[in-house]
């Protein structure tokens, strides 16, 4: 089946008001007029049934890693649902999706997969989990956290996952780093919810190797987000990641996850909101 | 009038104020004897009735941070970057107890460090007396601890006892730990009891039959649990 990346497609979203948006009906308006040129009016409709049924399947995202990572709990605080999770004991056992709309339109499925690396007996069944879910997704989000310095076990879930079926599927991995807020030394600055400097510097480090590590499996990621799930820090750089690697045409939507500064201070989330408010006074010319 | 110049008087001061914060501090009487870093067959050095612990765990998980809590050591730790690269070891001794502890490079740090790393094990895992295998407390991810206790169970000597030490139990859950007392929240010791079974459960088909072992949760960075921890490590009742 034709893909619309076959047609050079590369769209860009509109997130949150700051982005342009290039307006799909005029693209396909303007791309069929040319093709029915070549290929005659019949020809021109078919292809415009394809790619609307195309377009109507909403683009799958795989949540793939190690046991306690934040891969429910990150889902949970991206599209604002309450799966269950646990910290300290036995979490995601199956596989479990859903789809989510965004409002103004565009939809996503996500697909939450059952940790890695929990237990030796159970880690040959969820890996088979792995192997039939993960070809049939358009984007894999694949978690990392941020505060312990293991990797041998994500390159060897990679390795194993690999062997030729994922093939040509590098551009659509997301590298998210969560639970940044857990990194020493230094504490995360609960006001403005932000990182400290020592953590700051932790975070580059360890994203560093991070990347060092997933290039020596032949992982060249274009971005990794760091983020805290839990703290809603980072969560939109994290989904605009997620929705560049769909690279999926025709979505037109406004991301509204969890607003990072409900977990502020009231008087900063005050001062903020002024701001927002201010700003787009400013952006309507007033 | 203490004359600050005197120098058995200075020296006199200096020892009572190394004891006094030494035995605040919990480790009073260990001295570290050597300090000695890899080098050819060093083990060959150590008469035969010396106690080798060694320090095993994934990277990250406190094996480093928990020796410096036990023996009062300053060995570098980070928090971002695996930090102990190659096997470190010191000789600690109180009276007539003398250790040689050794502190391990972590597993699972990549798949090339874990191949440049068993060589390592393979050497000490026969020699050692003790095991302290140090877990993560606030994490769910212990397959690859099971994978390595795997290949090694069998190497070792006879007799040898493991620890497993649980470390950073003051993280788990909200880490609502209670820092005045420095003593696990309502929730947290709970937890604590639920993550010894886990723990239990998650090792004991490995090490059934072949090894003892006891399970300790502590907090290097806290000190809780480290004294228990340290009456574990030396023979109980014994020489060390």
């Amino acid at each position: 089946m034709l893909g619309l990346e076959d047609f050079g497609v590369s769209l860009s979203v509109l997130i949150d008001g700051k982005e342009p948006m290039n307006m799909w009906f005029d693209w396909k308006t303007s791309m069929l007029e040319k093709i029915s040129k070549v290929v005659g009016e019949d020809g021109a409709r078919d292809l415009e049934i394809l790619m609307q049924r195309e377009a109507a399947i909403p683009p799958k995202v795989a949540v793939v890693g190690q046991a306690g990572v934040g891969k429910t709990t990150t889902i949970n605080n991206l599209f604002n649902v309450s799966w269950k999770t646990s910290h300290v004991f036995a979490g995601t056992t199956c596989e479990q999706r859903e789809n989510f709309q965004f409002a103004g339109g565009g939809e996503l499925t996500v697909v939450d997969m059952p940790g890695l690396g929990e237990d030796l007996r159970r880690d040959p069944e969820y890996l088979k989990i792995y192997q039939d879910v993960l070809p049939g997704c358009d984007v894999i989000l694949w978690i990392i956290q941020a505060d312990l310095r293991t990797l041998a076990e994500d390159q060897r879930m990679w390795m194993s996952l690999t062997s030729g079926r994922m093939v040509g599927r590098q551009q659509r991995i997301v590298i998210g780093v969560n639970q940044v807020d857990k990194i020493g030394p230094g504490e995360w600055d609960t006001r403005l919810n932000f990182p400290s400097p020592e953590q700051e510097n932790s975070i580059k480090r360890r994203c560093k190797d991070i990347g060092t590590k997933l290039s020596d499996v032949g992982i060249r990621p274009k971005h990794v987000a760091y983020y805290s799930a839990y703290r809603r820090y980072g969560l939109y750089d994290l989904l605009s990641s997620i929705v560049g690697a769909a690279g999926v045409a025709g979505w037109k939507f406004q991301i509204s996850p969890a607003d990072p500064f409900d977990m502020a201070d009231p008087d900063i989330m005050e001062y903020a909101k002024s701001m927002r408010q201010r700003g787009r006074k400013c952006a309507h010319g007033e | 009038m203490k004359n600050p110049f005197d120098a058995q008087e200075g020296s006199r001061d200096l020892q009572e104020f190394r004891d006094r914060s030494a035995s605040e501090m919990g480790y009073y009487g260990w001295t570290v004897a050597e300090h000695q870093d890899v080098s050819g067959e060093p083990l060959s050095k150590f008469d035969e009735n010396t106690r080798v612990v060694v320090f095993m765990g994934k990277t990250g998980a406190g094996k480093t941070s928990t020796i410096n809590s036990l023996f009062g050591l300053s060995w570098p730790t980070d928090n971002a970057v695996a930090c102990t690269g190659s096997p470190m070891m010191a000789v600690v001794q109180t009276g007539h107890r003398r250790v040689l502890v050794v502190d391990m490079p972590g597993i699972a740090e990549s798949v090339d460090a874990d191949a440049k790393y068993a060589a390592y094990y393979r050497y000490y895992f026969p020699r050692a007396n003790h095991i302290v295998w140090v877990l993560q407390a606030d994490t769910r991810s212990y397959a690859a601890d099971q994978q390595s206790m795997c290949s090694l169970v069998n190497c070792l000597r006879e007799n040898a006892s493991l620890t497993f030490a649980v470390n950073r139990i003051d993280q788990i859950g909200a880490g609502d730990w209670d820092v005045d007392t420095n003593s696990p929240s309502p929730w947290q010791a709970a937890a604590m009891a639920e993550k010894q079974s886990q723990v239990n459960d998650l090792f004991e088909w490995i090490t059934d039959g072949k090894i003892s072992t006891a399970i300790a949760c502590v907090s290097a960075s806290t000190r809780y649990g480290i004294e228990i921890l340290r009456d574990l490590v030396i023979a109980p009742g014994g020489d060390g």
